[in-house]
């Protein structure tokens, strides 16, 4: 059975986190279709970063696996026949929800394996918090591996964009029109953003399911924010989705998954300096008829 | 590809009450000094593009320059001192200015540097609440160096609590020329370049009070020991 769908990814770290040791605090994870009535999964987590978030890496690591494991569960779990209202439905009332308590399980499990040390504490007024049986973690505990997210199931029937924090989701059609499947929230500003540790993270989420009536989307991608502000305006960070759909035609997703992260470390070392992740999600057929890029916003610096 | 753009604002007491001691000349001279350092900075971090500009607050307030300036083009014109104390206005002033087209959503947090050596005279709430307002003044990083003893007032020091809005965060203070020009440096290098890093931020009410919001820069803005030797002697 052919497949509908491919998956490629990168994740660089930051230019200005090399200068300063830190590692990248980006994850991306993929689930990729075996089959033509097979799911496809991305998702993509930004830790912050910050001083208190110093364990953000492992945090957006697990966030990104959580994300796969619970959307193939949630995909699953609903019938293959199930009204596209229902799945609707149980997108935005069930999956934060479940994403949300296993990436806070997930957290806890970590934090029992690897406590945090006083060092780790250091520069903070409060002790290292501790896991303690029947006891909810304190808020500086999430805080420590805080993240956001981004994930999308492709199924055969529907696409489920959802979204926690900031960063980008962009649809391209055939014809290489771009658009958002979810608005951009503007209240994202200066670095500032909710994510997993925040207080009503599942009540945070962006949900959105659309049916796959017609061809649907040639390409979607999603991206964590270091990418979108590289760009000077919306519309030049647009460019870049038309870009890799057309590169994808021209070139195949061998040579568009060769080249992507250096592509994105480019960016990043002439644009934000931040950690940039991409995951691209491909319509088999909308690769096959072959053009030129268009652009070269990928590539002009 | 372009760097991501960071306002830094310096709002500088003019009035009569800074004529008394040198405290303008040395308030010019902490600026004027700053400025290489404050380019070296931003030289350091190219993934900012740094524009700076100032406020002059005396009997009202008046922008210094074009807001647009960028760090490489930014020259210190030496200010009086004299009249009433109008930070509210400047205050407002600023707030007006953060909002697009100079603030794009791409933008990193400004900086508003409040520099000043007492009280306001003006309705400073009004200032202060319509600055906070703006989403970009609220997201500012907003700092104070204080000049002379009659800013460590409790009177005084309410108003730079309500203007930093952030009880991890101290007024940097000076009693003398030289540890103006050392916080002013300060400010000017290390503030730059904690609030140009891309770390991201959680915005939530929880971890706000737990210093969410300017952790990152917490442990360098209040690291500095600036008082000098003499503090005594001078203002």
């Amino acid at each position: 059975m052919s497949l509908r769908w491919t998956a490629l990814s990168a994740s660089v770290q930051g230019a200005s986190h090399e200068n300063k040791g830190q590692g990248n605090q980006d994850a991306v994870r993929l689930k990729n279709p075996s089959g033509a009535d097979d799911v496809l999964l991305l998702a993509i987590a930004d830790g912050h970063g910050s001083a208190r978030s110093f364990r953000s890496d492992r945090g957006s690591a697990l966030a990104a696996e959580c994300a796969l494991r619970e959307l193939l569960r949630f995909t699953r779990q609903l019938r293959p026949d199930a009204p596209l209202s229902r799945v609707r439905n149980q997108a935005k009332n069930r999956w934060p929800a479940a994403l949300v308590t296993a990436w806070k399980n997930a957290v806890r499990a970590d934090l029992t394996a690897r406590p945090f040390s006083q060092m780790e504490f250091a520069a903070f007024p409060e002790p290292p918090p501790k896991v303690k049986p029947g006891e909810e973690l304190p808020v500086t505990a999430y805080l420590a591996y805080g993240a956001t997210l981004i994930a999308v199931a492709i199924t055969p029937r529907y696409i489920l964009y959802s979204q926690l924090g900031d960063g980008d989701i962009l649809t391209v059609r055939a014809d290489g029109v771009v658009s958002r499947p979810l608005p951009k929230r503007h209240e994202y500003m200066a670095n500032q953003t909710v994510s997993l540790c925040s207080h009503n993270a599942p009540g945070e989420f962006q949900i959105q399911v659309d049916a796959l009536r017609g061809p649907g989307p040639a390409l979607v991608m999603l991206s964590t924010d270091g990418y979108a502000n590289c760009f000077r305006q919306d519309d030049d960070f647009f460019k870049v989705g038309a870009d890799f759909l057309s590169y994808l035609r021209a070139e195949g997703t061998a040579y568009v998954g060769g080249k992507l992260e250096n592509w994105l470390r480019q960016s990043s070392h002439d644009g934000s300096g931040d950690d940039i992740t991409v995951g691209l999600a491909a319509r088999a057929s909308a690769l096959a008829s072959p053009a030129r890029p268009a652009h070269a916003n990928l590539l002009s610096p | 590809m372009a760097s991501r753009p960071l306002h830094f604002i310096w709002l500088a007491d003019g009035s009569g009450s800074m004529r008394v001691e040198g405290k303008i000349q040395a308030l010019n001279h902490a600026i004027r000094e700053a400025i290489p350092h404050m380019r070296a900075a931003a030289h350091d971090n190219p993934h900012a593009a740094v524009f700076v500009n100032a406020i002059r607050f005396a009997d009202d307030a008046h922008w210094m320059g074009d807001k647009l300036t960028p760090v490489s083009e930014f020259r210190w014109n030496d200010i009086e001192a004299a009249g009433a104390t109008a930070m509210g206005e400047a205050l407002a002033m600023v707030g007006e200015a953060l909002q697009p087209p100079l603030m794009t959503d791409r933008a990193l947090p400004p900086v508003l540097a409040l520099v000043t050596d007492g009280l306001p005279t003006d309705d400073f709430q009004a200032g202060l609440n319509h600055l906070l307002s703006k989403p970009w003044g609220r997201q500012a990083l907003r700092i104070v160096v204080a000049i002379g003893e009659d800013s460590s007032s409790n009177e005084a020091q309410e108003i730079f609590r309500a203007f930093m809005a952030n009880d991890a965060l101290r007024p940097f203070h000076a009693n003398n020329p030289e540890a103006l020009a050392e916080q002013i440096r300060w400010v000017s290098t290390v503030v730059l370049q904690s609030v140009s890093s891309p770390a991201g931020r959680a915005h939530d009410p929880a971890s706000a009070k737990t210093g969410g919001g300017w952790s990152t820069a917490l442990p360098l803005l209040t690291g500095v020991d600036a008082t000098g030797p003499d503090e005594a002697d001078v203002w």
